[in-house]
């Protein structure tokens, strides 16, 4: 049985500042919403480029990986890096992790990240004031 | 343009066309050209072998076939133990223009006919075979595999029978079309064991399979030769890479004599009709010339036209009284009508009141000389027909000189008149003077 998630900042934000490991950016769009409007998917898409590995990372990192969602690398080269979110694409990725949350889909791979992401607290900016 | 040393994710899923994240997705998509000499391949960690991969063989499934053969997952450690990489991508080719089988067969190439005739036309197949072996950066060369001193050869389930033969090495190949493949099925011992010019005998459909293997077979042989490879089949959307197919090869029927050399008084000449089968198809028997009767006997029982042949009946080649002498050549194929048009001539002016003539056709190889008898004067125009014999498929220009004695009354070296193995030409000249009753005409025809 999945673990309940309990958010634990409260605070307003409009970029989102989030480390990403490498496991963590392989498995990215994992908790992502499994279906949505054209326009979210094009989100889940730009989002999920945006992790990405540069050229750099891809030839040093020794990145390999199984059918399993398993992988290894090498640990000396690859680190930790910091990738910046808007408010509102945070609470697409919310809304998908929400979902996989209640329908108990989150797995091991993916369960710590969904819980990083569901831990933040985003209020969107009102555009109308 | 292949993707460079420096490489992302989006790169990769650009260059195959797909939109997916997962990485070891990515690296096993049925759409990687697995032509390209760099691609993920099958090898465990972080690719030490790449891009031969583990296998030694950039990922084909060589010596089997030549399916790729992608990471295959596993676990590390474990067997298999074959992760994705997304760094094999560097250097990938997914154009299938620019990275293609190097050894190769393309079906535009051949000169292939669905069906030969032994005793006919068509009974020529060829294959052109291309080998990509300049140095390339996206090409898997045939050394890459040690394809090289590796022979090409055809295989053949024919006659109930498996049949190999070998005509060269890949090292010999290259990229133009020019190295190929020829065999003849043209009956050349029909009486006896029978035998082809360069196929093994026998009659039927005929599966063909282009191979590679590492030791020759110089002969048509029943033993397989070693580690034999079918050649690759694939298509770049332009070019269509086949491997193998299918042709039949005709029933066929000769006679045991082509030139017939006729006096004036033979009366008739027979010809022992040698087939292939006991009940060879129903043809039917064309007589060009006028002056030629045929008839088919069954030992001495008369079988006019039959329906069905057999081995050991006899063609009766009877010439009429109005021709004095003669050479006539059966040319019999099956397949199409038994046409006689052998070489035979006639001298004519206009309004003679009779045709007669001599014709003499020198042995195969020479020019034809042919005298023609002038019975009656009449006009300038003088008519001659000859069946050259060894003058080619195609048409062969020939100069013409005719000679009254030592007085010639036409020349012509221009190449104007034609002439063609198998086929009767005919022609009418005007000579320079007006024909002279009883003399003899001497038509001699060189190769221009």
């Amino acid at each position: 049985m999945a673990k309940k998630i309990i958010p634990t900042k409260d605070e307003e934000m409009t970029v989102i500042k989030l480390a990403l490991s490498l496991g963590e950016r392989m498995n990215f769009n994992t908790i992502f919403p499994l279906e949505g409007s054209i326009a979210e998917n094009a989100l889940g898409e730009a989002l999920s480029k945006r992790v990405d590995f540069s050229p750099a990372e891809i030839k040093e990192w020794q990145i390999s990986v199984f059918p399993d969602g398993k992988y290894s690398f090498n640990p000396q080269k690859a680190q930790p890096r910091e990738f910046r979110f808007e408010p509102f694409e945070i609470l697409y990725i919310q809304q998908g992790a929400r979902f996989l949350e209640m329908d108990k889909k989150l797995r091991p791979f993916n369960y710590k990240l969904a819980e990083r992401i569901l831990s933040i607290k985003v209020k969107a900016k009102d555009e109308t004031k | 343009m292949a993707l460079g040393q420096s490489i992302t994710d989006n790169d990769v899923r650009g260059a195959l066309g797909v939109s997916i994240f997962d990485i070891f997705t990515l690296c096993t998509q049925s759409v990687i050209n697995k032509w390209s000499k760099y691609k993920p391949v099958r090898d465990a960690g972080f690719g030490a072998n790449w891009p031969s991969g583990s296998s030694g063989k950039y990922g084909l499934n060589l010596p089997t076939n030549w399916d790729y053969l992608g990471p295959g997952g596993g676990s590390e450690g474990g067997s298999p133990d074959e992760p994705g990489r997304l760094d094999d991508f560097r250097g990938y080719e997914h154009s299938k223009l620019l990275a293609f089988p190097s050894i190769q067969c393309r079906d535009t190439d051949n000169d292939l006919n669905a069906i030969l005739y032994p005793s006919n036309t068509p009974y020529l197949q060829r294959w052109y075979c291309r080998a990509y072996r300049s140095a390339s950066s996206v090409i898997i060369l045939p050394s890459d595999l040690g394809l090289d001193s590796y022979y090409v050869g055809l295989k053949l389930s024919f006659g109930g029978a498996t049949w190999y033969k070998t005509f060269g090495q890949v090292s010999s190949l290259d990229f133009t079309k020019n190295w190929n493949i020829l065999v003849s099925a043209e009956i050349v011992t029909w009486s006896g064991t029978p035998a082809y010019s360069n196929f093994p005998y026998g009659t039927g459909q005929c599966d063909w399979q282009l191979i590679l293997c590492s030791t020759a077979a110089a002969a048509w042989t029943n033993g397989a030769p070693s580690d034999i490879i079918y050649f690759p089949a694939d298509t770049d959307g332009t070019n269509t890479f086949i491997t193998s197919g299918s042709f039949t090869v005709h029933d066929w029927i000769k006679l045991s004599d082509y030139d017939m050399v006729f006096s004036a008084a033979a009366g008739y000449l027979e010809s022992i009709v040698y087939c292939s089968t006991a009940n060879l198809p129903a043809f039917t028997i064309t007589d060009n010339a006028s002056w030629i009767t045929l008839a088919v006997y069954d030992g001495e029982t008369l079988i006019s036209n039959p329906a069905l042949y057999a081995p050991g009946m006899k063609v009766r080649v009877s010439v009429s009284a109005l021709a004095t002498a003669c050479i006539v050549s059966p040319e019999v194929g099956v397949g199409q009508d038994w046409t006689l048009d052998g070489a035979y001539t006639s001298g004519s002016l206009a309004g003679a009141a009779s045709r007669s003539g001599t014709a003499t056709v020198t042995s195969e190889g020479e020019d034809a000389v042919i005298s023609v008898d002038q019975g009656n004067a009449g006009s300038n125009q003088l008519t001659f027909a000859f069946r050259s014999i060894d003058l080619g498929a195609g048409d062969t220009p020939i100069d013409v000189v005719i000679k009254r004695g030592s007085t010639t009354v036409f020349s012509d070296a221009t190449g104007t008149f034609v002439g063609r193995d198998g086929f009767t030409k005919q022609y009418t000249v005007t000579i320079n003077e007006t024909g002279i009753a009883g003399e003899t005409y001497t038509v001699t025809l060189t190769r221009h």
